[in-house]
């Protein structure tokens, strides 16, 4: 008896792991690319990068980016956060200071130089446990909420006076199902694009190792327009409002290469919409 | 949330502490630890309370209780990360019951559904383990078939997803499935014709990994097979174990989204008899990376285990540029030579002297390009093709020699030197670091002052010219009939940066009695990374006061 059924038990066995190795085994043949990538979306996500000179590994992280960007177009906002110790190390060649009080106390909010750079924040939503999203979860991330409605509108419009550095930006807000007694904040930040700084860097197929000297740093967090943690606004209402901001003399940055970034927020900080517009017309 | 937990553990313990009671005819027994950290500010290592980020405090604790009747066991793990300590995934930190199980098992079967264990093989395509020191946990929570159908025939089969932190899986998961099996004969026992001179252990083990295809981007495979097949053979005294694995395309965020399938070979000889030993090991592996959710990082959901072959050196600073396995691409090999001087011979001394030597070394394998356009790597492309012999830039090598003799009754000395080659751009990622070449010394004296009392003493010594310079160490321990105490001390005396010149003083203490141990430290540690088997931790240099408790009933 003991026989008998140590036969069927392994000829059952062996049937089960026969197929499931067949069904286990799937082979793809190239092109490894979809060809139906199609975005209809009026959802904005907005993709905080946290990044740092000296980190060999956020050029590849900045890859990442500008390919979701390439699929996603204007439904994707990157904000490039330069922050915490690691980007305070200033010795030759990386010797430029991209970090701002802004990025610092995001980055030390949301603990992200505690999980190590390249990390970044999408729409500063928890997944897993935490908001930090690492940089080869981003597609993944991305996609998903890209396939969740619009929770609010936010319409910007900018204008920069040259000989005051003045920035001024009307915003309106829509939020189109507020929670009863929940707060929401419109926050507002300056960006650069192709700032030419050397970067390191470890991977060939991105730039040359272990130095990019002339690495483009794109959507470079520059300065805060509205205070770091926004605006307070009124859910229940379009509210278009005016904000302010005159850059310090002596700014290095290039105004046809800057944008305004803005986005709206509830008090967990979760973002429910994000906008982008140059800052010139 | 906690509080209850706590109440549960407290609870728990009360009930089962000290006893190994008898439930209607079951027995229960259980194991607890628990660590504890306080973390002080630091001006000299820069810590404050900006960098410990608000949290004083860290503790890790884990009670194992289970309960065994005739065929059946149940068990279960209570876990808490109050928060996690210092170093630790900070995901962890929570509590509550990760690890828990029924089984069921006879002279045929070991049925387990809930959590488990496993390994085929040597690991190379599936492995769930757990080591709290890597602060890895992936057990698999589903089912677990075993069988001995006959005799010197051993079946497994197992089904379910890997434990990732404190999440729950649900089928919208972006954790796979992962379904296996594993079979392995000992022809010896199994075909009695086949004799007993010769020893003779097959096996074959295949696992899939099932996961939605979630990538906006590349189309990737819903069902990733690996298998491999492995052999042992063993006559007198010499042994001959071999396993080789093989995994089909497995886009993912560790390869770069290429698609070419991953190879992995492993092969170990070794010839022992009194006196003497001899091993050799080699290992190649290419793109053998395979997690449970393709999107995974750091030490996350890894499916499989792909062992180490270099010395896992145990002092302080040989043990400070140690080797983490780079799964992605390594080939190497490792001898190891044992030899015991006889005793009273001149050179053997009164009770003999054992000397070792080991030679390891570990490079990249070649990458060589598709064709003329694609770079090497590139995502969406097979990535590479590859020269199977061909080794590429030397990531690791290590001479150490070892000489262990007993003077007298009461008094042991051994020495070891160590020298260590260490790529740390790509085993630490700092690439641009020039490599570590480091000569390292180490002298321990062991004196048994009486029967109960010993006292240790331990020099040691890094010279190097990289990285941090030359360090300096030294430890003085007392033990005692189950007590302990020492104080030790590292110095980074050679640092280029003055101001880096650190001491890491330490003093610790502690008590064993029976099977439970309670010890304390204060002092400084420095950071590194600590591996285990080629699996590295990054562990933060802290200041303050640990505890640790274990206890086993």
């Amino acid at each position: 008896m003991k026989i008998r059924n140590s036969i069927f038990l392994t000829s059952g066995l062996m049937a089960v792991g026969i197929a499931v190795f067949f069904m286990a085994c799937e082979v793809l043949d190239a092109p490894y690319k979809k060809d139906n990538i199609v975005i209809q979306s009026e959802r904005k996500v907005l993709l905080e990068d946290y990044t740092s000179h000296e980190c060999v590994n956020c050029p590849t992280a900045g890859k990442v980016s500008h390919e979701l960007l390439d699929i996603y177009g204007d439904n994707v906002v990157v904000i490039a956060v330069h922050a915490g110790q690691l980007s305070k190390i200033l010795i030759p060649p990386c010797t430029y200071n991209f970090t701002t009080a802004t990025g610092d106390l995001w980055c030390s909010y949301f603990e992200v130089e505690n999980q190590g750079f390249p990390n970044g924040l999408v729409n500063r939503k928890e997944r897993s446990g935490s908001k930090i999203i690492p940089y080869n979860n981003w597609f993944t991330v991305v996609a998903e909420e890209l396939a969740q409605p619009a929770e609010a509108e936010l319409l910007l419009e900018a204008d920069f006076t040259p000989s005051t550095r003045e920035i001024e930006v009307q915003f309106s807000s829509n939020i189109k199902s507020p929670v009863p007694g929940e707060k929401y904040y419109v926050t507002i930040v300056l960006t650069e694009d192709s700032i030419i700084k050397p970067q390191k860097n470890n991977n060939a197929t991105v730039g040359t190792t272990p130095v990019i000297m002339d690495y483009k740093h794109m959507h470079v967090l520059r300065t805060n327009i509205t205070d770091h943690w926004g605006l307070e606004v009124n859910p229940s209402i379009i509210d278009t409002r005016t904000v302010k901001r005159t850059l310090p003399e002596g700014y290095d940055y290039l105004p046809e290469k800057c944008h305004i970034v803005a986005f709206i927020s509830n008090a967990n900080r979760e973002v429910l919409q994000a906008e982008e517009i140059k800052l010139l017309p | 949330m906690p509080a209850r937990y706590w109440m549960a553990l407290i609870f728990l313990m009360v009930f089962t502490s000290g006893l190994k009671a008898q439930l209607t005819g079951g027995t229960i027994k259980g194991s607890f630890q628990t660590d504890f950290q306080y973390y002080q500010d630091d001006s000299i290592l820069g810590i404050n309370d900006s960098t410990l980020q608000g949290r004083r405090t860290g503790s890790n604790t884990f009670l194992n209780l289970t309960y065994s009747s005739n065929n059946l066991e149940a068990g279960l793990r209570m876990e808490s990360f109050l928060p996690s300590m210092t170093g630790y995934d900070q995901r962890y930190t929570g509590a509550g019951i990760p690890y828990k199980y029924l089984r069921f098992h006879d002279d045929i079967w070991d049925i387990t559904a809930g959590n488990f264990y496993e390994q085929f093989g040597n690991g190379m395509v599936f492995r769930s383990y757990q080591d709290w020191t890597l602060g890895i946990d992936n057990s698999v929570e589903g089912i677990r078939i075993k069988s001995k159908p006959f005799k010197g025939v051993f079946i497994t089969a197992i089904s379910g997803v890997q434990r990732y932190y404190w999440d729950r899986w649900d089928k919208d998961d972006d954790r796979g499935i992962i379904t296996g099996a594993d079979a392995e004969v000992d022809l010896n026992d199994a075909l009695p014709f086949f004799g007993k001179k010769v020893k003779v252990i097959a096996g074959g083990s295949f696992i899939t990994k099932s996961q939605k295809d979630n990538h906006p981007v590349y189309k990737v495979p819903k069902q990733v097979a690996a298998f491999a097949g492995r052999l042992n053979l063993s006559y007198g005294p010499v042994t001959l174990l071999g396993e080789y694995a093989y995994k089909i395309n497995d886009p993912s965020a560790e390869n770069g989204m290429i698609y070419k399938p991953g190879e992995a070979i492993f092969l170990q000889a070794s010839y022992a008899v009194k006196g003497f030993s001899f091993s050799a090991g080699v290992k190649r592996l290419d793109n053998m990376g395979f997690r449970s959710d393709r999107n995974a990082g750091l030490n996350d959901l890894t499916i499989n285990y792909l062992p180490s072959i270099t010395k896992q050196h145990i002092n302080s600073l040989p043990a400070k540029y140690p080797y983490a396995t780079q799964v992605q691409g390594e080939m190497g090999f490792s001898l190891n030579l044992g030899y015991k001087i006889k005793k009273g011979t001149w050179l053997g001394g009164k009770y003999g002297t054992d000397l070792s030597a080991t030679f390891s070394r570990l490079t990249d394998i070649t990458r060589l390009p598709l064709d003329s356009i694609t770079p090497v790597g590139q995502a969406g492309t097979l990535g590479y093709t590859t020269d199977f012999f061909r080794s590429g830039e030397k990531f690791f090598e290590d001479i150490s020699l070892e000489l262990q003799r007993k003077i007298t009754k009461d008094l042991k000395i051994s020495f070891i030197y160590a020298w260590i080659f260490y790529n740390i751009g790509v085993i630490e990622g700092h690439l641009g670091e020039e490599n570590v070449v480091s000569h390292n010394a180490v002298a321990d004296i062991t004196w048994k002052v009486t029967s109960r009392k010993a006292l240790r003493f331990e020099v040691q010594h890094l010279l190097t010219h990289e990285d941090d310079g030359d360090w300096m160490a030294g430890l003085i321990e007392f033990t005692h009939h189950g007590f302990f105490a020492s104080v030790s001390d590292q110095w980074n005396y050679g640092n280029p940066e003055a101001s880096k010149q650190i001491h890491y003083l330490m003093v610790a203490c502690g008590l064993s009695k029976g099977a439970t141990r309670i010890a304390a430290s204060y002092g400084r540690q420095n950071d590194g990374i600590l591996c285990i088997g080629g699996v590295c931790r990054y562990v933060p240099a802290i200041s303050g006061f640990s505890v640790t408790l274990t206890s086993s009933f």
